[in-house]
Order: structure tokens, then sequence, then C-alpha cells
């Protein structure tokens, strides 16, 4: 019981997920007749368009399966210049994360300058920064990026119902 | 003669009012970003990549490499007065600039720092002055087979950096490759992993990826991190003095071990400023000639490491100009550059683009110049940015990196793969799956992919030119002794335990 315990807890989510990818990989590259189109059945396997593809997804499969059984043990990460987050706070981030996807559908149909004061203000308001700051943030960032990109850079962002 | 005729032409391509002013925006940016917490280089040159669209190759050049530049200077400021490093590469100025500041010497320290980095700034840039053209007319043999055997050396070394996490490295090298694969096929015309979708028809941009893993997930990184406390008594005494300009020169030994370890470690593929300064780090500590301990505030540690820090920019330049091939992440974007403007990287630039060449060795000479007197007439405001809150920061970040994508090609698609890859980016990094190589496998597969087709093309299909031309055969035994050293050191040591 002990052992099956044991066994079991080393199946972490980053495993699981590492997982995934390279079974995603495996049918990626089954499913490949399929997924290019028009396969060239008939090219030599040098010439084929799915040659460097494949070759690419077995890369992805086979390292991530060693990476997989490396990581039945707990890895000290060492110095690199990757994105360090373990301090973050996971909530916090898929918050931001849905509040910048709703940004993402708001634009095209409220305008940038509004939809962009909408989101800070939110944004301010689920770091949890006084009203006067999140106010005072929210309109003067978006009113800056409207004047810099829509008005001085020409970025336009399609027809909106508001600017 | 070659060299000063290419200086020359170079600071005349600089002297356009644009290219001039995009230089000295990015060297502020650099030295600004260098400052903030939790902003490195990184994140900013991912978010303005999509603004250098509309601007000549060599503006948009020049305003990364002057961001690239700005933050080493930059990283060093926080490093001496809050002992915080603004980048992972200005740690070992810390263990000498912080106690250097405490003992009422902050201005020494931070005038040693910026003189030291002025010195290894402009000697990488003289360095990729003097090697890019020998290295770019030799690299210009190159065939099909070198080209292919190069690339996979760069990436077996990029996933030998990461150590004991080789695998997850070159797993996310293969899906970089793969990554690059999307969309039609130049050579058959075919449709590749489109699914369908009309906006894979053209592949999947470099510019939103890059945004998205670099600037997005490190934005919600930093809206979702406690804001980070230090002790800020020390911000008050930022400034420069004279004498601390030309101390650095009393120590010619600690500063030329520094510029050869920083531009020696620049050229290597992934290996990373943050190796070489504490490299240039320990090897002054040995005949060093100032009595204080280091660790306690000696001169020559601040001056060793930071000459290694600002002179990996030259060699890591070097590679990307010569062979097409980044080191890392940042200089992986600057290339986006190159590849945003239809411009291809390598030997054959330097003969089809003399200017950008010319152009680039320039920028990093003159981006040094700028920085310093920028540093010189802003120091005490500058290091009251380490005030900022990084949760604003961040979502600042994430409405630039909104824009950002969405200019680059006025398509919602562009955002939507930004927050895709942002996304992505924070998992990966909760998972600690390394992201850079997949960024790095995006850029290089293109042309690994074409050289492979080219050479098998020609050869039928054979694998024999790979060991039948010198110098991909040089590569190809390099790679191997690479993958198995390990191996081998092991198999020797159980065999003389044996014997023992």
């Amino acid at each position: 019981m002990t052992t099956l315990q044991s066994r079991r807890s080393k199946w972490t989510w980053d495993r699981l997920f590492l997982f995934a990818l390279s079974f995603i990989a495996v049918c990626i590259w089954y499913f490949s007749t399929q997924l290019i189109q028009p396969y060239p059945h008939n090219a030599n396997w040098f010439e084929s368009a799915a040659l460097f593809p494949k070759l690419s997804l077995l890369i992805v499969a086979f390292a991530g399966l060693i990476e997989i059984y490396q990581r039945r043990h707990q890895m000290a990460s060492g110095e690199s210049e990757e994105l360090d987050s373990s301090a973050a706070n996971v909530q916090d981030a898929i918050s931001m994360v849905v509040a910048f996807a709703l940004y993402m559908l708001a634009v095209p149909f409220m305008g940038y300058l509004v939809s962009t004061l909408i989101f800070l203000a939110v944004g301010c308001w689920l770091l949890q920064f006084d009203r006067r700051t999140s106010l005072l943030l929210a309109i003067t960032l978006s009113v800056t990026m409207w004047l810099v990109f829509v008005k001085i850079l020409k970025v336009y962002f399609g027809h909106a119902w508001f600017i | 003669m070659e060299f000063i005729d290419a200086l020359s032409g170079g600071l005349s391509s600089l002297s356009t009012l644009p290219i001039a002013l995009a230089l000295l925006v990015g060297a502020a940016l650099g030295i600004v970003v260098g400052v903030l917490p939790g902003v490195g280089p990184g994140v900013t040159i991912a978010v303005l990549l999509p603004f250098t669209y509309g601007m000549a190759p060599l503006g948009g050049i020049s305003l990364l490499l002057g961001v690239y530049c700005g933050a080493f200077y930059g990283g060093a400021v926080t490093s001496i007065l809050i002992r915080t490093p603004g980048e992972a590469s200005s740690i070992m100025t810390m263990f000498d600039g912080y106690p250097l500041a405490r003992q009422g010497q902050a201005q020494r320290a931070l005038s040693l720092a910026f003189m030291s980095a002025f010195v290894g700034g402009i000697a990488s840039a003289l360095l990729l002055g003097l090697v890019a053209r020998p290295m770019a007319s030799f690299a210009g043999k190159f065939g099909a087979a070198e080209n292919v055997m190069a690339i996979l050396l760069a990436a077996v070394c990029i996933g030998k950096a990461y150590r004991r996490q080789f695998p997850a490295a070159m797993m996310m090298m293969g899906l970089g490759f793969f990554l690059a694969t999307v969309g039609i096929d130049p050579n058959s015309n075919e449709q590749r992993y489109t699914f369908g979708i009309p906006g894979m028809l053209s592949g999947i941009p470099l510019v939103p990826v890059a945004v998205g893993l670099f600037g997005m997930a490190q934005a919600l990184v930093m809206v979702s991190s406690p804001v980070p406390q230090f002790d800020a008594s020390l911000i008050q005494s930022a400034g420069l003095s004279w004498r601390g300009f030309l101390e650095p020169f009393r120590y010619p030994k600690a500063m030329l071990k520094g510029l050869f370890l920083g531009s020696a470690i620049g050229v290597l593929p992934a290996v990373g400023a943050a190796l070489s300064t504490s490299l240039a780090y320990f090897w002054a500590q040995k005949g060093a000639k100032d009595p204080t301990p280091f660790g306690q505030g000696n001169p020559e540690g601040i001056v060793a490491a930071e000459c290694a820090n600002n002179s990996n920019s030259g060699g890591a330049m070097i590679t990307v100009l010569t062979l097409g091939i980044p080191g890392d992440a940042i200089t992986a974007i600057i290339m986006g550059v190159f590849v945003v403007h239809g411009i291809v990287p390598g030997p054959s630039l330097f003969t089809d683009r003399p200017e950008i060449i010319n152009g680039v060795l320039a920028s990093l000479l003159i981006i040094n110049f700028v920085i310093l007197g920028l540093l010189i007439l802003t120091v005490k405001p500058l290091a009251r940015l380490a005030y900022v809150n990084p949760r604003i920061l961040g979502l600042v970040i994430l409405v630039l990196g909104f824009v950002g994508s969405y200019s680059a090609a006025n398509s919602m698609y562009y955002v939507i793969i930004a927050a895709v890859f942002g996304v992505f980016g924070l998992v990966f990094a909760r998972g600690n799956i390394p992201t850079i190589p997949l960024i790095l496998g995006m850029v290089m597969g293109d042309t690994l992919e074409a050289s492979l087709r080219q050479l098998l093309g020609r050869s039928d299909g054979s694998l024999e030119p790979f060991v039948t031309r010198p110098m991909s055969l040089a590569m190809l035994i390099a790679i191997v002794l690479i993958l198995f050293w390990p191996f081998l050191m092991a198999l020797t040591k159980r065999v003389q335990r044996r014997k023992d």
C-alpha cells in the first residue's frame, strides 16, 4: 500500500503535463497523413514535406518520455535565465488570464479606449489597489495608450460601439 | 583598415534621425528596465519586437540592442543599492557592490560598475568588428551538411546548458522545430498542420510567440507574485564619483579576466552572461591586488564581474550575424527583426547587406557611450525606479503585449497566439520546463529543414555527406562527444574503481 501511494504521489501534475505533451506529439505524428494536405504519398521519404515535422515530433515525444522518467525524483532547479514563477499565486494568475481573455473579446465591440480602461480598472481591483490609485492608473494609462497607439501610431482596431 | 572602413560606414548609417532616435530610446529603456523590479531585457525586447515592424531594419536592431546593453548597466544599480540583482548576471556585482555601498561608498561602487561595464561593452563591440568578418568568410564555405550540423551542435549545446533538464530542453527545442513547420510548405505548397484555420496558413508567427512566452508570461508572474520587500535606505545615496570612474584601470588583470571570459562565453550558445560573471569573479580572486576580502567590498570583484557581464553582448551577436544561430532568447528575438524584414542572417549578409553588419557594429559601440552619458545625467532619479510596484508594471506589460501583438499584423489572431503562449509560458515555468529552447527552435527550424532537405535531395537520401565533409564530420564528432561525455566519464570511473 505504501509503495503504491508513493508511486502515485510521484505522478505530479508536471509529469502528467509532460506526458500529455508527448502523447499529443505522438497523435499528431500518427495523424500526419490527414494533417498534411495533400499528403505526399508518392514522394521519396527524403523529399517529403512530412519528414522534418515528423522528426521534430519524435524528438518531442522521446525527450518528453525521458524527462518524465527523470522526474520520478525531485529535481532542484539550477540557476538559469528562465522565468521563476515559484512565488506566483496561481489563483491570481488565473483571474488575470480570465480578465485578459475578456479584454481580448471586448476590444472589437467596445473599442480600444473603453476596453483598456475597464481592463485596467478590473486588473487594479483584482490586485487590490485602493480605489484612488486604481482610478488614476486606469484613466492615465488607458488614455496615454489610446493617444500613442490609436491617434499617433494609427493602429486601427476596427469599427466598434465606442472609442 | 577594413575594420575602420566598416566602422565609418556603420556610423554614417546611424546618422539618420530615426535610427539615432531608436538607439537613444533603446538605451534609455534598457537602463530603466534594468532598474525596474521584475522587468528584464527579454520581456522588454519581446514586447518591443512588434513595434519594429514599421521601422528600418537597422533602426529596429539598434532599438533592441540598446535595451539589451542598457539592461546590463541598469541591473548593477539595484544589485549595489538594494541587494536585489536586476538580472541573473548581476548577482556577482552584488557580492562586493552592496558591502561597499553599506560602507558609505555607494557612489564609488556604482562608478566602478558602470566604467567596468563600459570597458566590457566597448571591447566586445571591437571584438565583433574584428572577428565577425573572418568568421563569416569561413562560414561562407559551409554547405548544407555543415549548416545542419552547426544547428544540431548549437541545439545540443543549448540542451546541455540545462544540465539535468537536458531532455526537457530538447523536447522544447523539438517543439520549436515543429512549430516552425506549421503553414504552407515553401517547397511543395502542401498545407502542414493548419487544422483548417485560415490564419495558420502563413504559419505560427514568431512575434506573438515571443510576446506571449517572454512578455505576457512574465507579466502574469509579476501580477500574481507578492511585492518584494527590500532595504531602501541606500537609494538616496545613489550617485557617481569621478575617482571611481578611473579606478577600474588600476586593476587591469581583473578587467582582462572579465573581458576574456565574457567574450568567449558570449559566443557559446545558451551558456549566458551569468556563468561568465561568476567564473570571472572567482578567477579575479586569484592574485587580486586589493587586500579587501572578496564579498566584503573588494573593487576587483565588481570590475571582473561587470566587464564579463557587458562583454557578452558582442560575443552573442557574432554567432547571430555569421551563422544565423542565436545563442540565447534575447538574441533570438533580436534575430526576429531580421526575419520580419526578410533578411537572412549568415555569411551572405556580409556581402548582400554590409550596411546592416556595419550598422550593428557601430550601434554596439555608440550605445555604450550613450548609456554611460545617460547614467551620468540620471543616476540619482533612476535609482528611485526601484520603488515602482512590479504588479503595476505587470498590468502595463499585459496591455502593451496586447497592442504590440495586434499591431504586428492588425489581427486578433496574433493576440490570441500571444495569449495562448503567455499561459503556456506560465504553465511551463510552474512545471520547471524551459521555454527558451522553444523560441530558439522556432528561429532555427526553417534553416535546419531547408538545409536538410537540400542535402538529402542532392544525395538521393544518403546521409554520407555528413561524414565525408571534414567540417561536418568534426561537428558530428563534437555532438556525439557532448551527448555521450557523461556516460564515458561514468564508465571510466567505474573501470578505475574496479581496478582499484
